[in-house]
């Protein structure tokens, strides 16, 4: 218990502020984030107890992504504008927050929401985290061609998805590693 | 919506992975885990934090209770004036001092009646309450009788202001041109000076736990979320089939609405209280707590004190309803121990208990009544029949009060009080009347005889299993 205690602590202070970008990212709400950051910590407290987790990072980022997908299903009604998010400083970034506010990134999430979990995790790690696809291998335990694969795959269903009027936008589309 | 094709794809998921949330939000994040983390070595433990501990525990839930039930007493106590908040707020302010100052709204609807012999209401009340931890707490509100007495419509707005560091309180009502000045005791002063948890950060805790709630939801477009509770200690223990639901902003993490039903005894069945329009952490000056009295105002009870709230002082109730009584009430929490007091005392004219009799001469030459009350009272002015009523209300049920109020605040503070009036006379010397827990192995009895002492655990239950079934 003490040693999960201590993974626990050890790994907020290695991937804490990475965990909550990615969260903030995914639902476009800093509160929401903070919220979901306990929630993630106290599901992977819950795990930890009942199961050896070998690879806690990993573990904790898939947590995260689907705590944030959930959100976004059970708040599906419910998106505000991205008022929790403070103007990013750059200039850059200025742009940045009046497009997330754009229905499109709304839209683009919601599809991936719809994808099975090992998809939709590879693809935010690849596009939305930006990860190589090394690095995304390893941590869902696949190999590099692999995931470039479901990657890629998952591309051609958004294009698919959201290339088409809105009636279809909406299609299931769960099984991607087998298309 | 336009089709996106994927380039545009690309584009928004490049945007969105540059996006980065402020260096504050991020720190409030981790800081917030580490703290629950820190807090609770053993993570499993995170999810046992109950409900009911979560609700007791929070002294913005007690404060909003504490409050309500101020007021409810203030509408069932028709002109009554007295003793009940400056308790009742004493604990909201003894809760809230890491809170400079914040406010709200209240109404209350309140069903059936609280004694026999007053309106049946429904008695509704509207009202403003602002608590500083500085300057103390101002109420201002106004009761609705629904009812018309000699073609007026019985509504009374009362201006009260509670202020800890005068170790005064002043209830104000303009209609009437009066006010009433109240001086706290030294104990109750002390309770109201003492220090507590940061209201905020148990807030913090609240929303920090795992715990089963009630769900969200949405109020005045905020994103609430909701927690209940049934336990009657949550309201002091004064009243049953206590229903009390906070609503808490999920994003500051502070109350948004309290809805609170329960039953205060048997003639009033049900009691609607709300709580909202919360305004936390509000701007205030001293000036907002310096009761504005006219100099045409009166004070019909110019030596009026507070109950005490002590052991001796419960003592000197479980004597005067003795007195009363001609034995020990049934039940002391506040309402129905108010109520069987209030009740007898209309019932002994008709008695045959000579010390009944004595103590009611007593109390009747103390508001300046002689021979038949009823006569007496039918000749006096609405104004004199007025000061009479908050003269028995405040003076002469002091006692009564102390009792009540002491046993709500073992109730509070969980001290674990067993009261057994209804098995156990004055003569029991060796009964247990009522008891409560001084430390982990020590109890405090006061017997049938009234004498004290404090017990070990163990002899306490012997004690308990010889007494009358």
């Amino acid at each position: 218990m003490i040693d999960c205690h201590k993974q626990l602590l050890e790994l907020l202070d290695r991937s804490g502020a990475k965990l909550h970008t990615l969260l903030t990212r995914l639902t476009l709400r800093e509160d929401v984030a903070e919220e979901l950051m306990q929630e993630l910590f106290i599901k992977i407290s819950d795990v930890a107890t009942s199961k050896k987790i070998s690879n806690w990072d990993s573990y904790a980022y898939r947590a995260a992504v689907n705590l944030a997908f959930d959100w976004r299903r059970k708040n599906k009604h419910g998106f505000l504008p991205l008022e929790g998010v403070n103007e990013p400083v750059s200039d850059d970034y200025s742009p940045l927050a009046g497009l997330i506010r754009n229905e499109a990134v709304q839209e683009v999430l919601s599809a991936i929401s719809r994808l099975n979990s090992t998809a939709r995790e590879a693809f935010v790690m690849r596009y939305v985290q930006q990860e190589s696809y090394e690095f995304i291998a390893e941590q869902l335990d696949k190999t590099p061609h692999q995931v470039r694969a479901l990657c890629s795959k998952v591309m051609n269903y958004l294009r698919d998805v959201l290339g088409q009027s809105r009636p279809s936008a909406g299609k299931e589309m769960h099984d991607v590693e087998n298309r | 919506m336009s089709k996106i094709d994927e380039a545009e794809i690309r584009r928004h998921l490049v945007l969105l992975s540059h996006l980065l949330p402020s260096a504050q939000s991020t720190d409030r994040a981790v800081q917030r885990v580490r703290r629950v983390l820190t807090e609770h070595k053993q993570p499993a433990k995170l999810k046992t934090i109950s409900l009911r501990r979560i609700i007791m525990k929070s002294p913005i839930a007690k404060i909003a209770v504490a409050a309500s039930v101020v007021l409810v007493c203030l509408a069932g106590l028709y002109l009554w004036t007295g003793t009940k908040p400056g308790v009742a707020l004493a604990d909201v302010l003894q809760r809230v001092e890491q809170v400079q100052a914040f406010m709200y709204k209240m109404k209350t609807k309140t069903t059936g009646n609280m004694q026999p012999g007053m309106p049946s209401g429904p008695i509704e009340m509207t009202g403003t309450v602002l608590i500083s931890t500085e300057y103390g707490t101002k109420m201002d509100y106004v009761m609705d009788m629904n009812m018309v007495v000699n073609g007026a419509s019985q509504k009374m707005r009362q201006i009260m202001y509670m202020l800890p560091q005068e170790k005064k309180a002043y209830v104000i009502m303009p209609e009437q041109k009066q006010y009433i000045q109240m001086e706290f005791s030294d104990d109750l002063s002390a309770k109201m000076k003492k220090q507590s948890n940061d209201p905020r950060e148990f807030l913090r805790q609240i929303l920090n736990s795992k715990y089963t709630d009630i769900g969200k939801s949405v109020i005045d477009g905020v994103e609430v979320e909701g927690f209940e509770t049934t336990d009657p200690v949550c309201i002091g223990g004064m009243a049953e089939d206590v229903k009390v639901t906070l609503w808490v902003d999920r994003k500051t993490e502070l109350p948004v609405r309290e809805e609170m039903h329960y039953k205060m005894n048997e003639q009033m069945q049900t009691e609607v209280v709300e709580l909202y329009d919360f305004q936390w952490y509000v701007q205030v000056n001293a000036d907002e707590f310096k009761p504005v009295i006219p100099q045409d105002y009166t004070n019909p009870l110019p030596n009026y004190k507070m109950p005490t709230m002590s052991e001796e002082g419960a003592i000197e109730g479980l004597k005067f309803c003795n007195q009363m009584l001609g034995r020990y009430p049934k039940k002391i929490d506040m309402m129905n121990l108010m109520n069987e007091v209030a009740s007898e005392f209309r019932s002994i004219e008709d008695s045959n208990n000579p010390q009944a009799l004595k103590l009611r001469e007593r109390i009747v030459e103390k508001l300046g009544l002689h021979g038949n009350t009823k006569e007496q009272m039918s000749k006096l002015s609405q104004e004199e029949k007025t000061k009479k009523i908050m003269e028995f209300t405040t003076e002469v049920m002091r006692p009564v009060q102390s009792l009540a109020m002491f046993y709500m605040t073992l109730v509070q503070e969980k001290k674990e009080p067993a009261y057994y009036g209804e098995v156990v006379t004055p003569a029991d010397t060796d009964k247990v009347l009522l008891r409560w827990k001084v430390s982990d192995n020590e109890y405090r009895v006061i017997y049938g005889d009234l004498h004290v002492e404090t017990v070990a655990a163990d002899k306490l239950a012997e004690l308990e299993a010889a007494l009358p079934k």
